[in-house]
């Protein structure tokens, strides 16, 4: 049997058994936010060496990545209501982990990438953060009304059910914060946690892609039919 | 006391009144989640502002606060959503706004005396730290949390563009963090000082509540109620902003910066911490032991023989660059990052400009590594505390190398550090500076360098040996200590400091929250 091609990627037809609620949709929204702030947290160490650590630097950091996530979520917003899709989910989240990956490429390279000196400090500053934070920010912001709109099966619960992710991702946020914070920032370097933070987010979109859900209902339909059989 | 539990109880149902009216969606959904997000960022920056006199700043202090504001938000969230479940309506969406604006009041009128509401002194301070921020700020954040799934649900009314309504909202919530956080951060608290924007928002809150009440235009005795309740609250606020006496003479953007003074000198404090001792007579005189270890080796080393030129790493009262310039025909290049800080020492602490002092106000390792090629010095010298603690990106491997490629060849490196418990950050500190310096002397401040919380060193580097004063640490004295634990390489990758000072904020913070005095020591 041909493979569907909407599993990898949203092309062709919308198929319904792509857009079946997740699983644990709390989970992802827990850890694709904790991812963000873990990356925020750490945005102030990569920074640093080029523009310093001050009032801007904090404030761009924050600024920066709350922007991200403000415009990600208009956009992720339209992406759902146009195709609620799990397989567009996974690539949100696979495209989330290639942005973070740049970091790295961006934090050996921060000092050819800088703002002409000539720049006020506060420009310099929103210059080399937006260049660097914006871009994953922007995409993990997209990955939330994804989740919420798959979870979303009846008006009657929507303040129940958008209250719940919501919760489930500012928990995440919470955890991310304290574990950078405590824990991270002491055991690792900036860059494993950078590239720790790329993986998980990849091993979320693979998770989070339909083509499990539809081997494994294969499999079981063809467990079934071989029980069956006997 | 009954009946205005009575009244408002009539108050709660007679605004809470199902109705084709209260279920009318908002007008501007987006402004409102805008507003209400942005007062809870604000008082998130402030709320580390708020308690930094008393329990300065430090990771605990500020994961404290991130973690009670995001812990109330993500529990506001969930009962928010029950709430839109269950009784979704305008009139709900008032009541919680008009909420908010009591906690807010509540929160202010808490911070006026926050001796009084230390925990007991038996609990680890971590936990003294979070009893004391939740106290204030959990209430608020909470209730703030609750007002967005609320908006959600009077928005959504087809399940077809769930997405797009939810993002959209979502998108205005957090386009208002985005605006408080920088508003509060570069404006706000050095415009205002920290109390009256808290006042601020509980204004802003209790406004809202009276324009979200879907009876306001036929004026129900719901809305006139609400109304009332808010102008009584607003009425309380801003007595409680009016009454408000701040120890500080100036809240700038990082610091609540005080001046006190004692038989001719004036004492200046960011925070908890003194950060320079200034004589009326005569500003240039060193006071603060740790200068007088920086003028004893300056002096040992170079004499009166030549000018010498210098690089400050923040300026605090200026006393030390003006003794150069004075006694040492100095001239010195001072990167000191807050403005406020330079003006307060213009206005109380007499420093005249000069062209003697270069004073820059930015972070002091672009200054550095910006400044002409050319220009080198003989003294460079690190005198930037964030609390106690050295900025992280000025004690890393890296940094050291900046420093010694600005320095003559003979130049000296002088840092003041502080440091207590285990030493583990002194002792990676040394580690760390020896990879650059082939000469890392340390030196003890008389008075200041015994044992307890935190104790004051002073570290000399240099290409050259190092004199010795009657504080300098013998080399084998030396060694032993940088033997006695690990010590870690602090990299641009890999700097570590909150953690390695954690001991030092942990006892500090259990000292003063029972009530023992300290000394305060810094630059």
């Amino acid at each position: 049997m041909a493979r569907p091609r909407w599993l990898i990627l949203p092309i062709g037809e919308p198929d319904p058994r792509d857009s079946r609620p997740l699983r644990f949709p709390g989970v992802f929204a827990f850890l694709g936010n904790g991812c963000l702030l873990v990356l925020e947290l750490v945005a102030g160490r990569v920074l640093a060496p080029t523009v310093g650590v001050s009032l801007y630097t904090w404030t761009a950091v924050i600024g920066v990545v709350l922007a991200g996530i403000s415009l990600g979520s208009w956009i992720g917003g339209k992406i759902a209501d146009w195709r609620p899709a799990r397989s567009i989910l996974s690539l949100q989240f696979l495209l989330s982990a290639g942005a973070s990956a740049l970091v790295l490429v961006f934090d050996s390279n921060l000092d050819s990438v800088a703002a002409p000196f000539s720049w006020p400090t506060i420009w310099q500053v929103v210059w080399l953060t937006t260049l660097v934070f914006f871009l994953p920010s922007l995409l993990i912001g997209t990955i939330t009304p994804m989740i919420i709109k798959l979870a979303l099966t009846s008006l009657e619960v929507t303040g129940r059910v958008v209250g719940r992710i919501r919760a489930a991702a500012e928990l995440g946020a919470i955890a991310g914060v304290f574990l950078t914070g405590f824990v991270l920032i002491q055991a690792f370097g900036t860059r494993s946690i950078v590239t720790a933070v790329a993986i998980t987010l990849a091993v979320l979109g693979i998770i989070g892609n339909p083509v499990w859900g539809v081997a494994l209902g294969r499999a079981r339909a063809s467990a079934e039919q071989s029980t069956g059989g006997d | 006391m009954t009946s205005v539990a009575r009244r408002l109880g009539r108050a709660i149902d007679a605004a809470t009144r199902q109705d084709d009216r209260d279920l009318r969606p908002l007008r501007f959904p987006g402004a409102f989640a805008f507003v209400g997000s942005g007062c809870l960022l604000v008082l998130e920056i402030a709320a580390g502002r708020i308690i930094a006199p008393n329990l300065g700043v430090s990771l605990y202090t500020w994961t404290s606060v991130i973690g009670v504001v995001l812990a109330g938000l993500s529990l506001g969230n969930w009962i928010g959503g029950r709430i839109a479940d269950w009784r979704p309506g305008r009139s709900t969406l008032s009541l919680l706004y008009l909420a908010s604006g009591v906690a807010s009041a509540l929160a202010l009128a808490l911070s006026k005396n926050l001796d009084a509401l230390a925990a007991p002194t038996t609990w680890s301070a971590e936990l003294q730290v979070l009893w004391l921020t939740a106290l204030l700020f959990l209430l608020p954040s909470i209730l703030l949390g609750t007002i967005t799934p609320v908006i959600v649900k009077l928005s959504l009314n087809s399940l077809d563009v769930t997405g797009r309504v939810v993002g959209r909202i979502q998108a205005a919530a957090t386009l208002g963090s985005i605006v408080g956080v920088f508003a509060t951060g570069f404006l706000l608290i050095s415009t205002f000082g920290t109390r009256p924007v808290v006042a601020g928002v509980a204004l802003a809150l209790l406004a809202l509540a009276i324009l979200s009440n879907p009876f306001w235009e036929r004026q129900s005795p719901g809305a006139v109620n609400v109304a009332l309740a808010a102008a009584v609250v607003a009425l309380f606020t801003v007595g409680l902003a009016a009454t408000y006496d701040s120890p500080c003479v100036k809240e700038s953007n990082y610091y609540c910066i005080g001046i006190e003074e004692d038989s001719g000198v004036k004492i200046l404090s960011l925070d908890t911490l003194i950060h320079g001792y200034v004589s009326l007579q005569n500003p240039a005189q060193p006071i603060y032991p740790y200068e007088k270890v920086y003028e004893s080796v300056i002096n040992a080393k170079y004499g009166k023989s030549r000018p010498l030129s210098s690089f400050s790493i923040g300026g605090g009262a200026f006393t030390f660059p003006r003794y150069l310039a004075r006694y040492h025909h100095g001239h010195s290049v001072v990167a000191e990052i807050d403005k406020e800080v330079t003006d307060v020492a213009r206005e109380q602490l007499g420093l005249v400009d000069t062209p003697a002092i270069d004073i820059i106000e930015k972070d002091a390792r672009p200054v550095l590594r910006d400044r002409p090629k050319g220009e080198k010095y003989d003294v460079v010298l690190g005198d930037a505390f964030g609390d106690i603690a050295i900025p992280y990106h000025l004690v890393t491997r890296e940094f050291n190398e900046l420093v010694a490629s600005r320095l003559r060849p003979d130049g000296l490196y002088l840092i003041n550090i502080v440091d207590g418990v285990n030493y583990d950050f002194l002792r990676s500190y040394i580690h760390t500076l020896r990879m650059t310096f082939p000469y890392v002397v340390l030196y003890g401040v008389p008075g200041e360098s015994g044992g307890g919380a935190q104790a004051t060193f002073v570290v000399g580097a240099s290409r050259l040996p190092l004199p010795n004063t009657a504080t300098t640490i013998q080399p084998a004295q030396l060694n032993a200590f940088l033997a006695q634990r690990h010590a870690t390489t602090l990299t641009d990758d890999h700097v570590p400091v909150d953690q390695l000072l954690a001991p030092v904020f942990r006892q500090r913070l259990h000292e003063s929250l029972s009530g023992t005095e300290q000394t305060g020591a810094g630059g």
